[in-house]
């Protein structure tokens, strides 16, 4: 399934601590949190809500600084986005801008880029078709509906051809079936590029179905809880893989990991 | 046909009934500094083709389009700059709030004694006048961009440039054309102000001459003239802003 020409970048996350300062004092959200992701792997993050999920993966992407610790990528310090990082944030539909169209969205990136014309335009084509919206290329956001304006987002997040992609609940918003659609869209698209991945959800199945590894983050600050791996084949199948016996193990202990 | 027809009789009859109402008030009432409105009318063509269509509406007309073209576009770049440069926001923002807190008139003076009294000074008036409300409002929108556009500007790694004109900016649209739009208001009124002391020039000088000299019909022909420039003015821009940034009004399903 792996391409070698572009393959992903690898992550090291090292005794990273984020804190947010509230009324004066500092609240530590993240403490001494370590894991390494491999190039191509797709990892999902599950925890509760509120645990620091956001935090954690707004750091990765040098958004949010950290107080202790380093985040590497491809064994460079983060200390702000880097190019060939994407990123489809939680609030997806307000990171969208209302005055351009579908198309303009999704060619915002190349803005200052040092790639042509022709270039452009043939990448936005084909980021638009990937995501199926090809009919809505000429239509503003504000007249999609919440799935359509997901699509958006992740199109303007793949258009780049990031090495490193970072989902944010991509697909919290959409009704189960659109969710499992935009699913297999995201897995086979990262597969077929072999992008490294983060994907933060709070569906521990969705977490098995896309990941190679899962982890878990509980506790306040938040701690690494579980480190799992996902032995399921691939190319995985809706029904058949959810349904697999070693799906509904991993889920069993992925649940218990996450409320203890 | 019987829709355009509703049409016009769902726009017309309150203002057709209102100047009826007036019509018939001023007739009974007989006072000499109400005439009726059909006096007024009669006695436009008479004023209008006196000397003062070229002197009075030309002179103010001129000063509303100079002072409110260079107050907006000064206070839509400072705006700007200070809307997205949070140090200088906060260098200039207590000096900013106390100029604007001092009311326009009372800034006349101030101009006058700057510039005489003069086009040039009357110009400024409006220009300083509409300069703090279009900055002030541009400042604030620009300043408050959402959160998630700006992570988006900064993972798209664009500079402060492109930041402000492709983010900052067109986000900011629907509240900086509101700011220009209350600015007219505020452009014609202090238009009037300034031409009504000292200056003897413009549509405002007119009406306070006319009164002074019991031109009282004259004086209306001068009020209503303000009246229609007003608002000629606002729905000319309600109709350009709807050109300018069409995706705002029916993004928010604005009319
Ligand atoms: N900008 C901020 N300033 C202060 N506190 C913040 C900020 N962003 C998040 N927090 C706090 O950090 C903690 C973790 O928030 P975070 O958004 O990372 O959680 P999450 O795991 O993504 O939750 P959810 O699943 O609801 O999205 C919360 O307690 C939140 O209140
Ligand atoms: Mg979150």
């Amino acid at each position: 399934m792996k391409s070698d020409q572009d393959s992903g970048l690898n992550l090291v996350v090292k005794n990273l601590g984020v804190s947010y300062i509230r009324k004066n004092s500092n609240t530590s959200v993240i403490e001494n949190l370590s894991f390494d992701v491999n190039p191509g792997e797709v990892v999902a993050i599950c925890g509760l809500s509120g645990i620091g999920k956001s935090t954690l993966v707004r750091t990765i992407a040098g958004l949010v600084r950290p107080s202790q610790g380093e985040v590497l990528i491809d064994s460079q310090v983060i200390n702000g986005p880097i190019e060939s990082l994407g990123f489809v944030t939680q609030d997806y539909s307000r990171s969208l801008f209302p005055w351009l169209t579908v198309e303009k969205n999704i060619a915002l990136p190349f803005k200052g880029k040092d790639i042509s014309a022709s270039e452009r335009k043939s990448r936005v084509q084909a980021a638009i078709e990937e995501v199926g919206l090809t009919e809505s290329a000429r239509l503003f956001p504000w007249q999609l509906s919440g799935g359509m304006q997901q699509r958006v987002a992740i199109a303007r997040a793949l258009v780049m051809k990031p090495k490193f992609l970072i989902l944010d609940e991509p697909f919290a918003s959409v009704d189960v079936y659109v969710r499992l659609d935009l699913e297999d869209l995201v897995s086979n698209l990262v597969h077929s590029h072999g992008t490294t991945t983060l994907l933060v959800t709070h569906d521990v199945d969705e977490a098995i179905y896309m990941a190679d590894r899962v982890l878990v983050l509980s506790g306040s600050p938040a701690q690494l809880s579980l480190d799992l791996s996902v032995n399921l084949k691939r190319p995985r199948v809706q029904m058949q893989t959810r349904s697999d016996a070693t799906f509904l193990t991993l889920r069993d202990q992925l649940h218990a990991s996450i409320r203890s | 046909m019987k829709r355009a027809l509703t049409l016009i009789v769902k726009f017309t009859w309150f203002p057709i009934l209102f100047v009826s109402l007036w019509e018939v008030t001023t007739r009974i009432a007989a006072n000499p500094f109400f005439p009726a409105p059909s006096k007024i009318v009669a006695a436009t063509g008479d004023v209008y083709t006196k000397e003062w269509l070229s002197q009075s509406l030309v002179t103010s007309l001129f000063t509303l389009f100079a002072g409110y073209l260079i107050g907006s576009i000064a206070g839509l770049i400072l705006g700007a700059i200070l809307g997205s440069y949070q140090m200088l926001r906060e260098i200039f923002t207590p000096i900013t709030n106390f100029i604007r807190s001092i009311p326009s008139a009372a800034k006349v003076p101030v101009i006058i004694a700057l510039f005489g009294i003069g086009l040039s000074s009357r110009v400024t008036t409006v220009a300083v006048a509409v300069l703090f409300p279009v900055l002030l409002t541009t400042l604030r929108a620009v300043a408050n961009t959402d959160p998630n556009m700006l992570d988006y500007s900064k993972l798209a790694r664009f500079g402060y440039f492109r930041s402000l004109f492709q983010v900052r900016i067109p986000a900011a649209t629907g509240e900086i054309l509101a700011g220009l739009q209350a600015s007219i208001q505020i452009a014609v009124l202090v238009m009037v102000i300034s031409e009504m002391i000292g200056s003897g020039k413009g549509l405002g000088a007119f009406v306070i001459r006319a009164q002074s000299t019991y031109m009282i019909t004259d004086m209306w022909v001068g009020i209503l003239t303000l009246g229609i420039i007003g608002l000629l003015l606002t729905e000319g821009f309600r109709l350009l802003e709807r050109k300018v940034a069409p995706w705002y009004f029916t993004s928010k399903g604005l009319q």
